[in-house]
């Protein structure tokens, strides 16, 4: 007996015990929709500690007309700032007071979501300030109250992009993917000008066209019970009016004739290279397979990026790669910051090299590790209530949501080595990019700024 | 502004601008014009019942010790196939009296190296292979390799971790390889704001030789060290008695005890283990500092002050007090970045130490606005330390705190983190279990003794990363004229 004292520290913090059974992976989920055309997705987790509660509104900076950019993500802030029923302050006060925690919000491209996690008991509160939100999030809203909520994202922007190293890289690099016609030219934050330029007028019409509950998604995981979920949030949003969102115009295709090389100075010690790519949609054919092409890039250590550029003679210092999909367009970017003494050139002709390896054979073993690499992460995810909340979230864009859910074990599983490199091929290969190079210039920006561009004709 | 078109129009437009070289984005019209509004109900009047739940969590730890001294806590959860794995050794900087970088330079090796059977890239490959992450950190009270993986992955993951922590290569070419990546690195990111801003306040509150300060790397001593001095330092901390492997999630104690007899039962004592000697008393520097930092739009400040030890009796009070002035709905984010507009960025906190804790209350503040920002803090302070905690704001504060207690112990490997933090401090799992007891039984008085006996005005130390011309204003401060110099620039340890 290798033991030599054993004892058990028991905590009655509660009567129950944790249950010995075999852990399972799939979790059911029950998804039903109002007479007012909101959907509810509920996944019940009887061993949960807590409950966390989405409201996802199918609107971001997609939908920003021109000189309003940054108008969606103004609105999440002015939405903190009190609705009819809840006094400034008291939303988060509230919450906060009954034991919430991971309160905030989100806006992305395509999507607002406002969220956070309770204690099962006071699932009602959190039901009861989301449909106040929806439904009367606009009776507060005042001049001086906007230009509150347009301080907060000045300072946002000021600590997320002009402060930052290389910080305007992201918005140079969309400005170059998409065309200006383009809902995703632009990037979430907006820009200074267009920011202060959004009036009262503004925000009302964005909230108007697109917080109804016919554009809303309330996702609903933890230890709870469905029927009593459905009847909360029946309760509280089902006299809501439905406020259809309106049809968006149909997207025409943004053809890229040519690649472009983008060098952006930055008053930064580092370079960096970011090379991205427009690729298919959220849920479309090569999606997936573009998920496990990044995993082979980049998977803590062993992917091939990894291999050809931190492994000496060591050209860069970090590397990543990710297919983020979105509604429209996807875009799958590969960021590297380069080392001390190599040059950007070196370090791209690496990023090329590593990417050559998917003209070549792909193992078993490596499209395992890939599959291992998303499969894990999806379950791990699915440990908290927030987190398998916003996996549900992010799936009910792509229309019903199947009974239950397993971190999508099956999805990945079924992508053959033969479709990731078919997928590579066609969206990466054969595709124009755009090449941002930052390189440190004194007397520019710390977030930089563009010095020269380059069409690469194809 | 785009009134109400029709799609169709709104395409039309879009084309058309785009023809004119006045691009719009194609987006569908927003409504100018009003919408059915939602109608009154009773039920609205009221908001549902908010009062505050306490956390009802169980755990069950238990505890094993292997022949050499090596400890093993398991923490049962069957939720979900995912296990949570760490080696926690309670030896860090401040016991071993090494350098700073030496100590960096391990945990670059430990982190991104290989070991005595594999390759970098093959241990690499190897944590891959289960879709692992592998996370090493080395602190001032504390070193942790971890992991998470499926339940089915326990035998191996306990394996690879005890070579990556028993066992690093630290021959010539791979220190060579973690001495030169962690000085280009530390160098970069010496250069952010956040860092100057917390490497100064440890330097104000303890003195640039505490261990719990900092000694800024020499390059030509960083390239003195060598192997034989990092298996030295390595010795020290990783010794079986001085460690413990933390397992939370779907595992059985039967799998643990054989994982654990098999990749650590064999593990014998390198040297005696290290008597862990009291850290030194901090010898605080100036109560101002102002870095400049040009160019910077925001300024990054804080107001700090040392706390009790982690383990210290009135540690609990002190947690509260911080979160008095943090959290999304406290009074002074209130007041600092909603009406004021001064800051995105704000919060207040506790860095447990084993020594001394570390309380700041800090952000990233719009220049224009920081010092009246910073006035505003430090009367906050000054009203907790003379009339004493609000009773909302304590209620609050104490519900946030055992909240995030819950949200965290949600998790294998939040659980697993919090158990592994409390033992690098010198923590009993005891003291670990009965955290939502002592924060409940914090009063209101209680907070107000700590902030009397910690946030004296001779205690609080302003540090201030941003634009030199702020040096008048913060003299308004009423902290005395600013220390102007990074105080990393301070003469380093010989």
């Amino acid at each position: 007996m290798i033991l030599r004292r054993a004892w058990l520290l028991a905590l009655t913090l509660s009567l129950a015990a944790a249950s010995p059974a075999r852990a399972e992976v799939a979790r059911p989920v029950h998804e039903t929709r109002l007479a007012n055309g909101l959907r509810l997705v509920v996944a019940p987790d009887p061993a949960g500690t807590d409950a966390s509660v989405l409201v996802r509104y199918d609107t971001g900076s997609r939908d920003e007309p021109g000189g309003l950019e940054g108008l969606a993500h103004l609105v999440e802030h002015v939405m903190f700032l009190g609705s009819s029923h809840v006094e400034p302050g008291a939303f988060a006060r509230l919450l906060e007071q009954a034991g919430a925690t991971n309160l905030n919000g989100t806006t992305d491209m395509d999507s607002t979501t406002y969220f956070e996690t309770v204690p099962p008991e006071r699932l009602e509160l959190a039901l009861w300030l989301e449909s106040d939100r929806m439904g009367y999030g606009l009776a507060r809203l005042d001049d001086p109250t906007l230009a509150r909520a347009r301080a907060e994202v000045q300072n946002e922007r000021r600590d997320r992009v002009v402060d930052r190293a290389f910080g305007e890289v992201p918005a140079i690099l969309h400005a170059q993917l998409f065309p200006a016609w383009h809902p995703y030219h632009h990037l979430p934050i907006g820009r200074p000008a267009s920011i202060e330029h959004a009036s009262t007028a503004d925000v009302r019409a964005f909230v108007r066209t697109w917080y109804g509950p016919a554009n809303a998604t309330v996702v609903v995981a933890g230890k709870v019970d469905p029927a009593a979920v459905k009847a909360l949030v029946e309760r509280y949003f089902g006299s809501l009016p439905a406020n259809a969102p309106p049809v968006r115009p149909a997207m025409p295709a943004a053809e890229t004739a040519s690649s472009v090389t983008v060098r952006v100075g930055a008053n930064a010690l580092r370079s960096e290279i970011h090379l991205a790519w427009a690729t298919p949609r959220f849920g479309a054919p090569g999606d997936v397979e573009l998920d496990l092409a990044a995993g082979l890039l980049v998977d803590r250590g062993a992917g091939w990026l990894e291999r050809r550029l931190l492994a000496e003679p060591r050209l860069c210092v970090a590397v990543s790669a990710a297919q983020s999909s979105r509604a429209l367009v996807s875009v799958f970017e590969i960021h590297a910051v380069v080392a001390e003494g190599r040059s950007v050139s070196e370090a791209f002709a690496g990023i090329v090299a590593a990417l050559k390896r998917f003209d070549g054979e792909v193992s078993d073993d490596e499209i395992e590790r890939a599959r291992r690499l998303f499969q894990r992460g999806k379950l791990f995810g699915m440990e908290s209530s927030l987190g398998l909340g916003r996996e549900l979230a992010g799936l009910s864009r792509l229309g019903p949501l199947p009974a239950s859910y397993d971190g999508r074990h099956g999805l990945y599983a079924s992508i053959t080595t033969g479709a990731v490199r078919s997928a590579v091929h066609t969206w990466l290969g054969a595709a124009p990019w755009v090449a941002v190079l930052g390189v440190p210039e004194r007397g520019r920006p710390a977030a930089g700024e563009v010095a020269s561009s380059q069409e690469v004709p194809r | 502004m785009t009134a109400g078109r029709p799609p169709a129009l709104a395409l039309a437009l879009a084309l058309l601008s785009t023809i004119a070289g006045c691009v719009s984005p194609i987006v569908a019209p927003l409504r100018y014009e009003p919408v059915a509004p939602a109608p009154e109900e009773p039920f609205r009047a009221v908001p549902p019942d908010a009062s505050p739940v306490p956390p009802r969590v169980p755990l069950l730890l238990r505890m094993t010790t292997l022949p050499n001294g090596l400890r093993v806590v398991l923490v049962e959860r069957h939720g979900l196939p995912i296990i949570s794995v760490r080696i926690v050794v309670a030896r860090g900087s401040a016991d071993t009296g090494a350098p700073g970088d030496t100590y960096a330079i391990l945990e670059r090796i430990l982190q991104g190296g290989g070991t005595a059977q594999r390759s970098a890239a093959e241990l690499s490959a190897a944590y891959a292979h289960l879709g692992a992450p592998h996370r090493v950190a080395c602190g001032y009270d504390g070193v942790f390799v971890a992991t998470v993986v499926g339940a089915e992955d326990l035998d191996q993951a306990v394996g690879l971790l005890a070579e990556t922590a028993t066992g690093p290569r630290l021959a010539g070419r791979d220190v060579a390889d973690a001495r030169r990546s962690w000085l280009h690195d530390f160098t970069v990111g010496a250069n952010g704001a956040g860092s100057i801003l917390s490497r100064n306040v440890d330097a104000a509150l303890h003195g640039s030789l505490h261990p719990y300060g900092f000694a800024r790397p020499q390059a030509p001593h960083t390239e003195r060290v060598q192997p034989g001095d990092l298996a030295a330092l390595h010795a020290q901390l990783f010794h079986p008695a001085q460690a413990t492997l933390v397992v939370v999630g779907d595992a059985t104690p039967a799998a643990v005890d054989a994982a654990a007899a098999r990749w650590l039962g064999g593990w014998a004592p390198p040297s005696p283990s290290l008597e862990r000697p009291p850290v030194p008393a901090s010898i605080p520097g100036p109560r101002l500092v102002l870095v400049e930092r040009r160019g910077s739009s925001q300024v990054h400040a804080a107001v700090a002050a040392r706390g009790p030890a982690a383990t210290g009796d009135d540690l609990a009070a002190v947690e509260v007090l911080a979160r008095v002035f943090g959290g999304f709905s406290s009074r002074l984010r209130g007041e600092v970045r909603v009406e004021s507009g001064a800051a995105y960025s704000f919060g207040a906190g506790l860095q447990r130490q084993r020594g001394s804790s570390t309380l700041t209350v800090s952000g990233a503040l719009d220049a224009g606005k920081a010092v009246p920002a910073l006035r505003t803090i430090l009367d906050a302070i000054a009203e907790a330390r003379t009339r004493g905690v609000r009773e909302a704001d304590f209620e609050r504060a104490r519900t946030t705190l055992l909240a995030e207690w819950r949200t965290r112990v949600s998790t294998s490997d939040g659980l697993a983190s919090l158990v592994g933090e409390a033992i690098a401090h010198g923590a009993s799992l005891e003291a670990f279990a009965t955290y939502p007891d002592r924060i409940q039984a914090v009063t209101r008085e209680d907070v107000g003794r700590a902030a009397q006996r910690y946030l004296g005005e001779e205690a609080l130390h302003v540090v201030v990363v941003g634009p030199g011309d702020l040096r008048r204003s913060l003299e308004g401060l009423g902290l005395g004229a600013p220390v102007r110099h990074d105080l990393w620039a301070a003469p380093a340890r010989p």
